[in-house]
C-alpha cells in the first residue's frame, strides 16, 4: 500500500464496508468467557490453536480440527461438572433448583438467562424447546432435574452459537447494512473485555441504544471503567497480539547458560510487556510513544533478579512496579525481555529477528524476504579469533545480495546486542565489548537508550500503531479502502496526544466499526 | 496344549521403553483369520489398509542419502545416511531424484513443506489444499478418529504459514497440528474423549448415551440454523465443524462413549515421559511416540497417522547427542562449513532421525497382524521439507515409501527419478491407497501420472 513518510495512505479512496464475518472465538476469549460463566481456569494450550499475526483476525478464517471440537467439549464439561458437582456452586449458579418433572420453569428460565450471555442474544422459541429436550432427556433418563440443567447448559456452550461469533448486519434505517445490536455487544464485548457481554451491555442491544454513535460511546466508557478493570483487556489483549507474547511462553532457553530461565520468568516477562501497555493506557495515562522510553517494568521475584532490582519481598506470583534509575541501560518495552527473549534462539539474541520485528511490526514497513538460493553461512571466526555477533554479521554489509535487506533490520536491532538470549543485560559478547551503535530511520543512535528516544519521538510509529490497533478491532487486515479511516483515526489519536484509551474509543465510535458488507 | 478360542480384547503385557507398564494389543492372530490369512474369521472382512506419514525437517546431505545404485534386493544397497533403517530394507523403497518445484525463494521451508505434503504453492500464509494423510483418510477411515497427528518435538522458528506449524491440513486454516505431549496422545485414544467417568453399570453408560446425543442433537440443530445465514466459505466451515459432531454422534451409536472404536485393547497404563519442553527431540518421547502409534494402529483407533518427528526448518537442539548443542536449522545446516555430502554435524542429525524412524519400523515389524505384521499391512511416507538444507536446494527431495501397503508394494527397491515433480510422489502415495484420482496437486505442483515402476 502506497504511504507517504508518516506511515500513511496519502490519497486513500473512499471507505467501502467489508463483509460479515463468522469469528471463532480465540483461545483467550474461550478462556475468559468459561471463567466468567463458571470461575473455571481452562488451559488455553488444550484448545486448537489461534492462527495469524493477530488472532482476532485469524479467528475469521479458522477451521476447527476434529481434535478441536473434542478439546472444547471437555473444557466445557470439565466446567460445567465444576460446578453441578459442589452443591452451593451449583446452587448460585442456577438461581433455583430444577424440579424433576418436565418442563420445568427453573430449568427453562436458566436456559433463556444463560443461553443470552452464552449466544449474546436472546434465544428464539425453537431453540429454548431444543435445549429443553435436552433437559428433559437428561433428567427422564438420569432421573434428576439438576441432570437436565447440567446437559442443557453442557449443550448451550458446545454449541456453535457460542463458539462463533455471526456478525452479519442487518439493514440499518438508511437501508444500508450495518451490524445489529446484539452483534454490535458481541463485537465491543470482546474488543474490550475479550470475554462475553454482560447484562448491561445485552440490555443496551435490546433497547436500540447500540445502533447510536453516542450510544456505543457511553456503552465502552463504562466498558473501559469497569470496576473490575476488565476494560484494560482492550489494550492488553492488543499488546498480547500485537507484541507476540504467546512466544515468549513457547521458547525455550539453553539451560546451561541460562539457568535462571524457568516458566515463572516466562510468565514475569508477558506481564510485565501488558502491564506497561496497560499502565500507559489506564493508569498514567501518557502518551503511547512513552512505550519506547518508559522507565517502568512490573516484575516478579524472577524477573526482578534478571533486570538487577532488589526482589526482596517478591515471588513468583507477587508483581510490582518500579521505576528503573536513570543509569540504567534499559528504556522502554524494547528492553524488556518479553521482547528481547523472543527474537533469539537458545543460545544468543539475533539482531536481525529483532529489527525485522521493529520495522515490519512497528514501524509498518516491509522487509523483503532473503533471495533465492541464499547461502547463510556466516563467516565462523577461528577460535582463537573471537568476533562479536555484530563483526560476523558485516558479512551482510559487504556482501551486496544482503546488504540491500539487512541494512533495513540489523542496524535497529544492534543497539539491543547488549542483551543477551534471555533480556539480560551485558557488555561483553565473546570477550569483546559491545558497540550498541545503531540507526533508527536515518538517525544514528548510540544505544539501547538513544533507540528508545528515537522510537519514542517518531509520529510514523504511532500511525502504523492506529493501523495495527485498528486492524486487531475490526478483524481484518488492511484493505486500500480502509484508508480514510485509518487517517481519521491517526489524526485524532494525535490529536488526544496519542492516548490509546482515545484510540479504543475512536475506533468503535467511527461508522466504519458499525458498516458491514453482505458475505459473498 | 489345548488352544483356547480367542477374541481380539486378549490382551498381552508389555512395557513402555520409558518403564511405564503398559498393555500391548494381542495382535490379529491366525486363529482369527481365514484360510487366506486376509481376513477376520469372526467378521469375514479384509484387512483394513492403514497409513502413516513420518515427517521430519531441514532434509538431508543427498550426497549421504541417495544410494549409489537402483535396482531391486541385492541389486541396490543402503545409503550412508540410511544405514540405520538396515533391518528393514526389505520394507523400504527409496525414490529418490524428486524435486520440489514448489519451493519459493525466500520461504523456502514453509513452501517445501506445502510441496511435500499437499502438492501445492501456498496462498499467503495459508495451504490451498488438504495434505496427503487427509486425502488418504477420506479414502481408508471409517471410525471416529479419522486421523491422528502427533509430533517429537514442536520446535519451530514459530513462522505465520500453515506449513510451518503441522505438515497436516484439512484445507486452507484447517491446521492439523501435533500432539506432542504422549500422556495426552494416550489420554486422547485410551482414556476417553469425555470427562464424565463412564458409569460401572451397562445401562447407565445406555442412558448417558442417550443424553450425550440429544447434547449433540442440539448441537447439530443449532450449527445447522447458523449454516443458513452464512456465505459459502463460513458455511464450509460450520459444516466442518459438525462433521466432526456427527461422527462423535455415531460413536455413541456403536455404543462407546470414549470418541473411539470399541475397547479392543484392554486396560492400557499411560506412558510416564512428557512433552519436549527443550526442543531437543528426545529419544524416550520418540520411543514412546512410536509406541503409541503402533498401537493406535494395531488396536484399530485410527488407521492413518502423521509423526511430526520434528517440523519444517525446526529450530532443535539435538544435545543429547555428542557436539550438537547448537540450533540445527540456523546453526548446524545453514552455516555449518562443508558440502551435501561433509556436513558432519548435519549428517548425525539426519542419521539420529533415521534412528528414531527405525525404532517406529521395528515396533511396527513386530507386532503381528493378519498373517504377517503392522509393516506389512501400511504404507509409510516419509519426507521432509527441503532437499539439502544448507542452500535450500530442492533437488534430490528425501523421499521413502516403507512397508509393503497390503502388498502393493514389494519393497527393497530404489528408483531413481531425477527432476521428476515431488507430487508425483503424493500421487502414488494416493492410488497406492486406493484413490482412483488421476491427478494431485495445483499449480506447478499438479502431476497427471503416479511414477512408474512403483508398486505390484
Amino acid at each position: 500500500m502506497p504511504t507517504d513518510t508518516t506511515g500513511l495512505e496519502s490519497n486513500p479512496p473512499p471507505f467501502q464496508p467489508a463483509p460479515g464475518m463468522l469469528r471463532r472465538l480465540t483461545r483467550a476469549q474461550f478462556a475468559n468467557a468459561v471463567k466468567d460463566v463458571f470461575g473455571v481456569d481452562v488451559d488455553v494450550n488444550a484448545l486448537d490453536a489461534d492462527i495469524g499475526a493477530f488472532a482476532s483476525i485469524g479467528a475469521a478464517s479458522v477451521h476447527t480440527s476434529p481434535r478441536g471440537v473434542e478439546q472444547y467439549q471437555t473444557a466445557i464439561e470439565t466446567a460445567v461438572n465444576a460446578v453441578f458437582d459442589d452443591a452451593a456452586k451449583r446452587s448460585a449458579f442456577l438461581g433455583c433448583t430444577p424440579g424433576n418433572t418436565s418442563p420445568d420453569a427453573c430449568t427453562k428460565g436458566v436456559i433463556e438467562t444463560l443461553g443470552k450471555k452464552a449466544w449474546r442474544r436472546p434465544l428464539e422459541a425453537a431453540e429454548v424447546d431444543q435445549l429443553m429436550t435436552v433437559a428433559s432427556t437428561a433428567s427422564t433418563e438420569l432421573g434428576s432435574g439438576v441432570e437436565g440443567a447440567r446437559w442443557a447448559t453442557v449443550a448451550l456452550f458446545t454449541s456453535p452459537s457460542f463458539l462463533y461469533r455471526p456478525e452479519l448486519g442487518a439493514p440499518g434505517a438508511n437501508g444500508a447494512l450495518r451490524f445489529t445490536g446484539y452483534e454490535t455487544a458481541g463485537r465491543l464485548a470482546f474488543l474490550i473485555w475479550n470475554s462475553l457481554p454482560d447484562k448491561q451491555l445485552l440490555d443496551d442491544a435490546a433497547s436500540g441504544a447500540l445502533a447510536t454513535v453516542d450510544g456505543i460511546r457511553a456503552a465502552v466508557t463504562r466498558m473501559l471503567d469497569a470496576p473490575n478493570g476488565a476494560g484494560r483487556q482492550s489494550i492488553g489483549e492488543f499488546s498480547q497480539q500485537y507484541m507476540e507474547l504467546d512466544r515468549v511462553l513457547t521458547q525455550p532457553k539453553d539451560s546451561a547458560l541460562y539457568p535462571a530461565y524457568n516458566t515463572a520468568l516466562q510468565v514475569g516477562m508477558v506481564k510485565d510487556m501488558r502491564a506497561t501497555w496497560e499502565s500507559v493506557a489506564f493508569d498514567e495515562p501518557a502518551s503511547a510513544l512513552t512505550l519506547f522510553s518508559t522507565p517502568k517494568v512490573t516484575v516478579n521475584a524472577e524477573l526482578a533478579k534478571l533486570y538487577g532490582l532488589d526482589a526482596t519481598g517478591l515471588t513468583s506470583t507477587t508483581f510490582k512496579t518500579v521505576t528503573l534509575p536513570a543509569d540504567n541501560p534499559r528504556m522502554g518495552i524494547l528492553s524488556k525481555a518479553g521482547f528481547l527473549s523472543q527474537f533469539a534462539n537458545q543460545k544468543e539474541g539475533s539482531p536481525t529477528l529483532r529489527g525485522k520485528f521493529i520495522r515490519d511490526t512497528l514501524m509498518c514497513k516491509s522487509v523483503p524476504p532473503p533471495p533465492p538460493g541464499v547461502n547463510f553461512m556466516l563467516a565462523d571466526p577461528p577460535a582463537d579469533q573471537p568476533m562479536t555477533k555484530r563483526q560476523r554479521l558485516e558479512a551482510h554489509r559487504v556482501n551486496p545480495s544482503c546488504a540491500g535487506c539487512h541494512a533495513l533490520m540489523d542496524p535497529l536491532g544492534l543497539p539491543l546486542e547488549t542483551f543477551d538470549a534471555i533480556g539480560a543485560y551485558r557488555t561483553m559478547d565473546r570477550g569483546l565489548t559491545i558497540d550498541p551503535s545503531g540507526d533508527v530511520d536515518g538517525q544514528a543512535v548510540a544505544d539501547a537508550r538513544a533507540m528508545g528516544s528515537a522510537m519514542g519521538a517518531s509520529a510514523a510509529i504511532a500511525n502504523c500503531m492506529v493501523r495495527r490497533f485498528y486492524t486487531y478491532a475490526v478483524g481484518y487486515d488492511e484493505r486500500d479502502v480502509d484508508g480514510s479511516v485509518v487517517n481519521a483515526l491517526a489524526a485524532s489519536f494525535e490529536a488526544s496526544g496519542f492516548k490509546l484509551r482515545d484510540l479504543v474509543l475512536a475506533t468503535v465510535t467511527h461508522d466504519a466499526f458499525s458498516a458491514v458488507a453482505p458475505q459473498p | 496344549m489345548t488352544m483356547k478360542p480367542l477374541d481380539r480384547r486378549t490382551v498381552l503385557r508389555g512395557a513402555l521403553a520409558t518403564g511405564a507398564a503398559i498393555t500391548i494389543p494381542l495382535p490379529l492372530l491366525n486363529a482369527m483369520l481365514n484360510e487366506n490369512g486376509t481376513a477376520l474369521a469372526q467378521s469375514a472382512t479384509a484387512l483394513s489398509p492403514l497409513y502413516v506419514t513420518w515427517f521430519f525437517g531441514n532434509g538431508s546431505l543427498p550426497g549421504l542419502w541417495k544410494p549409489a545404485k537402483t535396482g531391486s534386493g541385492t541389486a541396490w544397497d543402503l545409503s550412508a545416511q540410511l544405514k540405520p533403517l538396515a533391518d528393514h530394507k526389505s520394507y523400504i523403497t527409496v525414490v529418490s531424484g524428486l524435486e520440489g518445484k514448489l519451493v519459493v525463494g525466500g520461504v523456502e521451508h514453509p513452501s517445501g513443506s506445502a510441496a511435500a505434503t499437499t502438492g501445492a504453492p501456498l496462498n499467503g500464509n495459508a495451504v490451498r489444499s488438504e495434505s496427503i494423510d487427509q486425502t488418504v483418510a477420506k479414502i481408508i477411515s471409517t471410525g471416529t478418529l479419522k486421523s491422528l497427528e502427533v509430533g517429537v518435538t514442536p520446535a519451530t522458528p514459530n513462522g505465520p504459514q500453515d506449513s510451518l506449524a503441522t505438515v497436516s491440513h484439512g484445507g486452507p486454516n484447517a491446521r492439523r497440528t501435533a500432539e506432542y505431549d504422549p500422556k495426552a496422545v494416550f489420554t486422547r485414544l485410551f482414556g476417553g474423549g469425555n470427562t464424565t467417568p463412564t458409569p460401572a453399570q451397562p445401562d447407565q453408560a445406555a442412558k448417558l448415551a442417550k443424553v450425550r446425543k440429544s447434547v449433540l442433537d442440539a448441537v447439530l440443530a443449532d450449527g445447522a440454523r447458523l449454516e443458513q445465514r452464512l456465505g459459502a466459505a463460513d458455511k464450509a466451515r460450520i459444516e466442518e465443524h459438525l462433521t466432526t459432531i456427527r461422527d462423535l454422534e455415531k460413536s455413541l451409536d456403536a455404543g462407546t462413549t470414549t470418541g473411539g472404536t470399541p475397547a479392543v485393547c484392554g486396560d492400557q497404563t499411560a506412558p510416564t515421559v512428557g512433552k519436549d519442553t527443550k526442543s531437543e527431540a528426545p529419544p524416550e518421547v520418540n520411543t514412546a511416540m512410536s509406541k503409541l502409534t503402533t498401537l493406535a494402529l494395531a488396536c484399530e483407533k485410527t488407521r492413518v497417522i502423521t509423526n511430526m518427528f520434528s517440523l519444517p526448518a525446526a529450530h532443535v537442539y539435538y544435545r543429547h547427542l555428542p557436539n550438537m548443542n547448537d540450533d540445527f536449522h540456523d546453526t548446524i545446516c545453514h552455516t555449518d562449513p562443508g558440502d551435501k555430502s561433509t556436513q558432519t554435524r548435519v549428517d548425525t542429525g539426519v542419521q539420529y532421525a533415521m534412528r528414531c524412524l527405525a525404532e517406529f519400523l521395528t515396533d511396527m515389524k513386530n507386532t503381528a497382524h493378519g498373517a504377517g505384521n503392522l509393516l506389512d499391512q501400511t504404507l509409510i511416507y516419509v519426507t521432509s521439507d527441503t532437499g539439502w538444507g544448507k542452500v535450500h536446494d530442492k533437488t534430490e527431495w528425501p523421499v521413502l515409501l516403507i512397508g509393503k501397503a497390503g502388498g502393493k508394494l514389494k519393497g527393497d527397491e530404489h528408483f531413481n527419478y531425477p527432476g521428476e515433480n515431488l507430487s508425483r510422489a503424493l500421487l502414488t502415495v494416493a492410488q497406492l491407497m486406493g484413490s482412483t484420482t488421476t491427478s494431485y496437486g495445483l499449480d506447478g505442483g499438479k502431476v497427471t501420472a503416479a511414477l512408474p515402476g512403483i508398486g505390484v
